[in-house]
């Protein structure tokens, strides 16, 4: 009984894991594609083509973007908030602006 | 008295932006709703809430409102009952969880670009994975992005894969704060496992649930990026939300007046919605 109830929940487990990791599937298998075989579902044959076409392109460019992007996004939000949350919780302030604060 | 002035200016900053960034935005939507305003033509005189009865008398707003309440109500009812279904198998005693949790959060990580590029992919009609998986099985593809009847669906289907994750992880953590002895004593008294879930679990996780369906109501109810990258509010308008309606009217034809208006409609359905949440869950 016990084991029979295991193995349902690892069966049940199993199809929600493929059921996530599905697209994630699909779009590698396409990604290491080049030309018709897009259409194969599944192929032996691997080619990184469309990587070296991204990189040929300003994709590192981006790429720089994002990262400096999200940096100066942190950075900004660390020194808005810290001192704010610091105040509300360690300094004597007014109840009134607390809980409006939060709100 | 020293003390007091410093943390009030440490205050400061972060109270100015974020009364800049919420409330003058909401008090200068309110202004130009009231205004016959479009930025092609150059009017700009006032109507009172002349752009409100030309919204409500818009059948293209009224299926947009439609739609929007169809996707969040189907997706955040999907979402909540996967997600408390998969933290209550996580949750068994059973080996392996630092494995599967992650992957169960995989698709949280990717941002809302990917997501809707990976399953344009998916379900494309002649090379998707999806309808290769329907033919293998002898049935018939299903034009999913492009059906008027299918479309919303999809997206609702897409939306529940990414944002799934999120309802379990609260709903997981909600189930590893009930203590252990509960359950033993349901064991020694003999309940079955759904009595168990009817009497244990449920009471225990209500306010979890609450938390849930309120940040997965607001968060669907907004719905527009999966749809501007998908189907683009069409075919045939059976994807239009109210999120896109804003978006075109107000930044691709240039109608402030109407569009600030419609924004309004849904600030005030989204603050109804959530005060109805707090206000259940806080008395219950």
């Amino acid at each position: 009984m016990r084991i029979l109830e295991k193995t349902l929940i690892y069966i049940a487990l199993g199809i929600i894991i493929a059921w996530t990791l599905m697209p994630i599937y699909w779009t590698i298998n396409v990604s290491l594609k080049a030309g018709l075989e897009v259409y194969e579902v599944f192929s032996t044959r691997f080619s990184i083509e469309n990587y070296v076409r991204l990189f040929r392109e300003d994709f590192h460019r981006y790429l720089i973007n994002t990262a400096y992007l999200a940096s100066l996004t942190t950075v900004i939000s660390l020194a808005l908030a810290i001192p704010a949350s610091y105040s509300l919780s360690k300094l004597p302030i007014s109840d009134k602006l607390r809980r409006g604060f939060l709100v | 008295m020293k003390t007091r002035s410093i943390s009030y200016i440490l205050v400061l900053p972060s109270l100015a932006i974020m009364l800049f960034t919420t409330l003058y935005p909401i008090i200068g939507v309110l202004y130009y709703s009231l205004y016959s305003y479009n930025i092609v033509t150059g009017e700009f005189r006032f109507s009172g809430l002349n752009e409100y009865i030309e919204l409500l008398r818009d059948p293209l707003f009224i299926v947009s409102i439609r739609n929007t309440v169809i996707f969040s109500v189907t997706a955040t009812a999907l979402q909540t009952l996967l997600g408390l279904a998969i933290a209550v198998l996580v949750n068994q005693r059973i080996g392996g969880k630092e494995y599967i949790i992650p992957i169960l959060v995989l698709p949280n990580m990717f941002s809302v670009v990917v997501v809707s590029s990976m399953w344009k992919l998916m379900l494309e009609y002649e090379t998707g994975l999806i309808n290769y998986i329907l033919k293998f099985l002898g049935f018939q593809p299903l034009p999913w992005l492009t059906s008027m009847d299918l479309a919303l669906y999809s997206i609702v289907l897409i939306d529940t894969w990414q944002w799934t994750p999120i309802c379990f992880l609260i709903f997981y953590a909600g189930l590893q704060s009930i203590p252990r002895e509960l359950y033993e004593a349901a064991i020694v008294d003999g309940a079955s496992p759904i009595r168990t879930f009817t009497s244990i679990t449920h009471p225990m996780l209500k306010p979890y649930i609450a938390l849930v369906l309120l940040l997965r109501s607001i968060d669907t109810f907004r719905l527009f990026d999966k749809v501007y990258l998908l189907t683009g509010g069409g075919p045939a308008n059976s994807t239009e939300t109210i999120s896109l309606y804003i978006f075109k009217t107000g930044l691709v034809f240039w109608d402030i007046g109407k569009a600030s208006a419609a924004s309004f409609i849904m600030l005030t359905l989204i603050l109804a919605i959530s005060i109805l949440y707090i206000r259940r869950s806080i008395l219950s």
